[in-house]
């Protein structure tokens, strides 16, 4: 198996540098060479709020498109397995042209299958519970590949597409402003959501002028996008464009539960 | 036990409850991944062409996810339960959740090395640590004497001249769209690189691959049994002996009996709909084989659209010769107007009294096939061409059947370039579905504008139908 394949198979993103790590950790990324070599890692969802990611998500196959050959997998409907010595006797000469897959494209099926399986497993809509469901392994698994399937196959009747991107509320904003490309919402009452979660996230639908700027696409984000609360009556989210503030806008935010924020961190260590 | 399970360092109620609960739903989806496909699939085909995306259509790809994935869900319920234990922070000292990578192989260590970016390379890593070493302004680093330092770099600084890279290389390459509008040569390269590696996949993919690959070079002709077998020749093929020829022929057989009137049930309950020719895999094109030389045969056009992954991407439809020994039944119970909405006012294909849209191949009904053997089929024919590509025409006086021999006078664009200034894009961009982008690569070989019938010439790299005339 490609050494990249058991990297991302191991949850290793190797993101040295990374400002969400160290924004998340309060530390560099660290590379120690003493008898041996440690590189400081976390983990977590790529994609923190919805089923799947955004490379794999609606009409996506799967396939990140990292490398040329992806392009080509994808057009004959083929993905490689991962581990190339199960693939019987190399014809001589073919060994280096494998047909393969970018690591990110593997780490992102490791992401959907864990959430495939947290969704089959867990009580309820599987949000902010630790209890097994009650459910039968036949549906455990019709859950299961329902989260895998590809759209015109899935069964909107059961999770997690029955109930997942649901909104739990809404809140209204009453300016908003962006800067460096992240966005920060003030509301009207006060959005009502708790300090005590990290897995709040929003839809944004303003309705006027450049405030639309603002707005999620429920296409590319079904159940909203990651924010964190700055206190009652104020949240930020990552939203790209230019610098502006707006005082008086109209619009409502659909307030969305996902997987969780840093609480999710998985701290990892590579020596 | 079937899985290679890692050790789960958290430990709770809710924690031990779930991961119980995860070994025992992974082993039941991995032991049933096969049955499945069965519920799913009347014949011999398998669940991941079905419903699932890409990456979870391989039984093994899908053991190494469920493996994978374990530690982190647990970890997520172990932070909803609020259990005690590590995960939340670097410690040093006894980290659960630490990767040690010192019984990996050397290869590996340094491809790991370089992934971090580091060069890998004793010399020029000795140089670089003396560098920074001779530089260090506080004097913490340790001298390169110091064995830990030396250990290091001489663990990990051995590089390999035949490495293989192309794990990280792969990261670097980027969809390259100004390359794409230019025909040019990239798409064949492409198609040598895809055809060889294809190759190890299966036979079904090495033959997509490769008569894909032929297109793209242009080589026209007509494609007979050899041909065909060392195009999807595989390594599957070589331990299995049959070659691509026969093993195409026995697909096709199991499409051509594979008839499916009705909507289906797939086992997630959904209803699907049936074959193309008003519900058959199978369309009567003629009872007298005589002008494929096959007296007293019968010719079928066969439609692989129902049969899900499989043969769907290789031919689409294509024409089967039988001896005319199989065994046929009619269908005269076919609806006389169409419910399937496919003729609807929307779509201008409005249904009449004066034109009704029943589709019988007979005077009485539908035909279709109730048994046959492999050895039925005598010939299967084909034009393989693309229509976000070149065509190949036999509409006319002398141009032969699919699979006969051609000229160029008989090739023109598809009809997706539909004008002399259609470009590729366009052309692409007008077939829907997830492989929309690399059809780019069929249409870029293409090139801007519509070639007319009678205006085609050979030119390198530059993509030519052929015919395939497979004879048993």
């Amino acid at each position: 198996m490609r050494t990249s394949y058991k990297l991302a198979l191991d949850n290793i993103k190797i993101a040295l540098g990374s400002s969400e790590f160290s924004s998340e950790t309060n530390q560099d990324t660290l590379v120690a060479i003493g008898s041996s070599l440690a590189v400081f890692d976390i983990n977590n969802f790529d994609d923190r709020m919805s089923v799947d990611t955004l490379s794999s998500r609606g009409v996506r196959t799967g396939f990140g498109f990292q490398s040329e050959y992806e392009y080509v997998l994808d057009f004959f409907d083929q993905f490689p397995k991962l581990n190339h010595e199960d693939v019987e006797t190399f014809p001589v000469g073919f060994g280096s042209t494998t047909p393969y897959v970018g690591y990110k494209t593997v780490q992102t099926a490791v992401e959907n299958v864990t959430k495939a399986m947290l969704l089959a497993i867990l009580d309820g809509d599987s949000k902010r519970t630790a209890n097994v469901g009650i459910g039968s392994t036949v549906g455990k698994k019709e859950i299961f590949y329902n989260c895998l399937a590809l759209p015109e196959f899935r069964l909107s009747s059961i999770k997690p597409w029955s109930n997942w991107n649901e909104s739990v509320g809404v809140c209204t904003p009453t300016s908003i402003s962006r800067s460096n490309n992240v966005a920060i919402v003030t509301t009207t009452p006060a959005h009502g959501m708790s300090s005590s979660y990290d897995d709040w996230g929003i839809i944004m639908n303003l309705n006027t002028g450049v405030a639309t700027s603002f707005n999620i696409s429920t296409t590319l984000y079904p159940n909203g996008v990651p924010i964190k609360i700055i206190d009652a009556n104020t949240f930020s989210y990552t939203n790209y464009g230019i610098n502006t503030s707006i005082t008086s806008i109209v619009g409502i935010a659909s307030i969305q539960v996902g997987w969780g924020g840093t609480s999710n961190n998985l701290h990892r260590q590579i020596i | 036990m079937t899985f290679n399970w890692p050790d789960i360092p958290f430990s709770g109620t809710e924690v031990d409850a779930f991961v119980a609960e995860y070994k025992a739903l992974a082993e039941s989806i991995y032991n049933d991944y096969d049955d499945y496909s069965t519920t799913v699939q009347d014949v011999e085909t398998e669940i991941d062409k079905i419903i699932l995306k890409s990456p979870y259509r391989t039984k093994e790809n899908i053991k190494f996810y469920l493996e994978s994935a374990l530690v982190y869900a647990a970890f997520i319920v172990k932070q909803r339960a609020g259990n005690s234990g590590p995960g939340t922070d670097f410690d040093l000292s006894n980290s659960p959740f630490k990767i040690d990578i010192s019984s990996r192989t050397q290869s590996e260590k340094i491809k790991i090395l370089q992934a971090l970016g580091c060069v890998g390379d004793t010399e020029q890593m000795s140089k670089s640590y003396q560098e920074n070493y001779d530089k260090d302004p506080d004097g913490d680093l340790p001298p390169i004497s110091d064995p830990g330092i030396n250990g290091a770099i001489t663990d990990f600084g051995k590089r390999q001249p035949d490495d293989d890279c192309q794990d990280f290389l792969g990261i670097l390459l980027k969809h390259k769209r100004d390359e794409e509008e230019t025909p040019n040569c990239l798409t064949q390269a492409l198609g040598d690189f895809g055809h060889a590696g294809s190759r190890v996949l299966g036979w079904l993919f090495a033959l997509q691959y490769g008569l894909a690959k032929r297109y793209i070079k242009g080589t026209g002709g007509v494609v007979q049994n050899a041909e065909f077998d060392l195009l999807g020749l595989s390594s599957s093929i070589i331990s299995n002996d049959l070659g691509a020829s026969e093993r195409f022929r026995i697909e096709t057989k199991n499409v051509m009996i594979s008839a499916r009137k009705t909507n289906y049930t797939n086992f997630m309950g959904q209803s699907r709909p049936p074959s193309k020719f008003s519900g058959y895999a199978v369309n009567l094109i003629a009872s007298d084989a005589s002008a494929y030389g096959v007296p007293g045969g019968r010719v079928w056009q066969v439609s692989s659209e129902s049969q899900l992954g499989g043969l769907k991407n290789v031919f689409g439809d294509f024409i089967v010769i039988t001896d005319g020994n199989e065994t046929i039944a009619i269908d005269s119970s076919m609806p006389e107007y169409d419910t399937s909405g496919f003729y609807s006012p929307q779509h201008g294909r409005e249904c009449t009294v004066e034109r009704p849209c029943r589709d019988w191949d007979t005077e009485t009904g539908k035909a279709y096939i109730t048994s046959m053997s492999n050895s039925n089929i005598k010939q299967i024919r084909d034009d393989y061409d693309f229509d976000y590509g070149f065509e190949l025409r036999r509409n006319q006086e002398g141009d032969g059947l699919p699979g006969d021999s051609f000229d160029n006078d008989q090739i023109e664009s598809g009809p997706l370039f539909e004008t002399s200034t259609s470009t590729p894009c366009e052309a692409s961009d007008n077939t829907s579905g997830p492989a929309g982008t690399v059809r780019r690569l069929v249409a870029n070989n293409h090139g801007t504008g519509r070639t007319e019938r009678g205006d085609y010439q050979d030119e390198p790299c530059k993509g030519k139908p052929f015919a395939i005339k497979l004879t048993y």
